[in-house]
């Protein structure tokens, strides 16, 4: 005997993501003045002073000083506040190099979703403790050939709570089990690169593959690759679509996913 | 060369595109098992001792799980469901049964710690082989935090299953297309059971609609009528069970809204909406078995039924007594007459096995 699941909520969703879409690729068709070079992805390069780089689902970014870069993620703000550093360290002609410093506290996310009936992604039996995680870490970019730029990076994560989470609480899905497998081990490590660079006319691409290692209790491995076409609709919007391909060691196994990647990149002087 | 690099990235990428609900061919192969270690299979007698068991995913018969009690459990721990499969291993151990049809059986899942309960049932047994069905798998459920799900029918033997099928059912039509998406997927399914000295022998397993409220339990009847009726026309002998979700034609309650009602739960009052609880009333549904009754041979007749019924009984809300008849045997061949039994002893469930001696035909 099974309980019905009411599951609407995912189509207000589709239409909300949709709208939000179509109303900021409208917006932001305005011709502008020239800017300085734009990435989509998180590179060691600070943004210009007082100017934004925002995204619905990838982290947005803020430049509050020509060395240091605000980040945080604009859906997920209000229900897991997080807050990223990024601070240039070294800037030569050949490399740039930034540290990279964040703190995000999930509790209030995973209460959210600890529900009965639709949206609940986690069962509302167990008690979430009060958690945070840190990462600290470096990133480095530097220019492969004209218009095509390399970044690598090297995180240290790592976890404080208020008690230990029930290991049963995961959410054993792609994207959400790597982030949130920290608060489980313990600590762990973050490795990726991406490639970044101009096609034709207004195309680009953003290639990436970052790897998560949590050793605790008997090594952890997940990865994420992704291949995305960028389209620079205007000097400040880009329209970001492609696929990832992940891999993950999860509680029930080993499991390779193909997941669509769509998003946008708006940049704001503000 | 960049667009060759795409297409070469696509194509890497496909053999890990797996739907995130499985939904099932009409007709097709089952999961087949073996033991880590064979035992040696007994020499069979002049009978086979079957049994169909809904086995509650290792929950046993106390935990109130949310989806089947009044419960508030969703995720169980190792610790709670290892210790149900022991005790299910020792119970399959104890009555010895020849042929063991199985329901609500998990197999990949997160409310039972992700064991293998196939494998682990047949790694704790004598029996040898087993093969599989899924009617409910899904890589995520985004509803009471059930997530990964793999639950379905099996069928245990100590001898080699082979020439298996899986039909679909009909899926539940009171229910909206979203939800049915993410719902239980009914099946039934069918294996070969090599037997020395019992040729042509299959083996069926099924697990009816449990709650719901429509003509669907009956088009599902129909369904598992028909895959019998097939059998018989070819010449096979068949043995057949599960959890049908029906009471007896001839049982003297159709209604257990009050015995199945949580605390504070209100039924058949002139305000009370719904008037009955879900999937707890049998009034319209009580000639649905008949067809099976009429065609085939069951292991509890019903007279034999009607004799005594509370001896029959093999369901029960947890922590409560028995007190309906869900479970079923039927065959197109001889029962051993009173052989049937309703092994209430059995607590590591909400359903207790029933067990039925069947003659081999000469």
């Amino acid at each position: 005997m099974f309980q019905i699941l009411h599951l609407n909520w995912i189509r207000r969703l589709g239409v909300a993501a949709g709208l939000t879409l179509s109303a900021a690729t409208y917006f932001a068709q305005k011709p502008l003045p020239p800017e300085p070079p734009y990435f989509f992805s998180n590179t060691a390069y600070t943004l210009p002073v007082r100017r934004g780089g925002f995204s619905l689902l990838h982290t947005s970014r803020y430049a509050i000083s020509p060395r240091v870069e605000l980040g945080f993620h604009p859906l997920l703000i209000f229900l897991s506040p997080d807050i990223e550093v990024k601070w240039k360290q070294i800037e030569t002609s050949r490399y740039t190099l930034s540290s990279f410093h964040s703190v995000n506290y999930v509790s209030p996310l995973l209460r959210t979703v600890q529900m009965e009936g639709a949206g609940g992604f986690v069962s509302p039996e167990f008690d979430m403790p009060e958690m945070f995680a840190f990462q600290n870490g470096a990133l480095i970019s530097m220019e492969l050939r004209k218009g095509h730029h390399l970044t690598g990076k090297g995180l240290f994560e790592f976890s404080v709570h208020s008690a230990p989470p029930d290991e049963r609480s995961t959410i054993d899905l792609p994207i959400v089990f790597p982030r949130s497998a920290v608060y489980y081990k313990g600590y762990g490590f973050i490795a990726g690169a991406a490639v970044e660079g101009r096609l034709f006319r207004r195309f680009g691409y953003l290639a990436t593959s970052d790897a998560y290692f949590f050793p605790k209790g008997g090594l952890d491995f997940f990865s994420e690759s992704s291949l995305c076409l960028i389209w620079q609709t205007g000097k400040r919007f880009m329209l970001l679509g492609g696929a990832e391909l992940t891999f993950g060691e999860y509680p029930f196994g080993s499991q390779w996913h193909l997941l669509p990647v769509v998003d946008f990149r708006w940049f704001l002087r503000i | 060369m960049k667009r060759s690099l795409w297409l070469l990235s696509l194509l890497m990428a496909l053999p890990a595109c797996e739907p995130v609900v499985e939904t099932f061919d009409e007709e097709m192969p089952c999961q087949l098992y073996e033991a880590g270690v064979k035992k040696q299979a007994p020499v069979p007698g002049n009978t086979l001792l079957v049994m169909t068991w809904n086995m509650r995913f290792g929950a046993g018969g106390k935990i109130g799980w949310f989806g089947d009690s009044c419960g508030d459990r969703v995720i169980l721990g190792a610790d709670e469901v290892l210790p149900v499969l022991e005790q299910i291993a020792a119970r399959i151990e104890a009555i010895k049964p020849d042929i063991v049809l199985l329901q609500e059986i998990d197999i990949d899942a997160k409310r039972s710690a992700y064991i293998d309960q196939v494998q682990y049932l047949l790694d704790h047994t004598y029996l040898n082989y087993g093969v599989y069905a899924s009617n409910w798998k899904s890589q995520f459920i985004p509803s009471d935090g059930i997530g990964r799900m793999d639950e379905g029918n099996a069928i245990l033997s100590p001898w080699p299953l082979d020439d298996t099928k899986r039909y679909q059912l009909p899926l539940r039509t009171d229910i909206d297309a979203l939800t049915r998406l993410f719902y239980v997927r009914e099946n039934v399914m069918v294996a070969r059971v090599n037997i020395p000295g019992a040729d042509n022998l299959y083996a069926v397993s099924t697990h009816l609609a449990a709650n719901s409220t429509d003509d669907t339990k009956q088009r599902q009847m129909d369904e598992f009528v028909s895959i019998l009726q097939d059998l018989d026309r070819k010449g096979k002998r068949f043995i057949a069970g599960g959890d049908l979700n029906l009471v007896p034609p001839n049982a003297d309650s159709t209604d257990y809204c009050m015995e199945r009602a949580c605390p504070g739960d209100r039924y058949h009052g002139p305000d009370d909406d719904p008037f009955h609880l879900e999937g707890a009333n049998y009034d319209l549904e009580i000639s649905w078995l008949n067809p099976l009754f009429d065609e085939f041979l069951p292991s509890l007749t019903l007279a034999d039924y009607k004799a005594d019924e509370k001896k029959y009984f093999t369901n029960a809300q947890i922590n409560s007594d028995w007190n309906s008849t869900l479970d079923y045997l039927f065959s197109n061949s001889e029962w051993v007459p009173g052989s049937h039994q309703a092994r209430q002893e059995a607590p590591e469930s909400d359903h207790c096995p029933a067990t039925a001696l069947w003659i081999i035909p000469k």
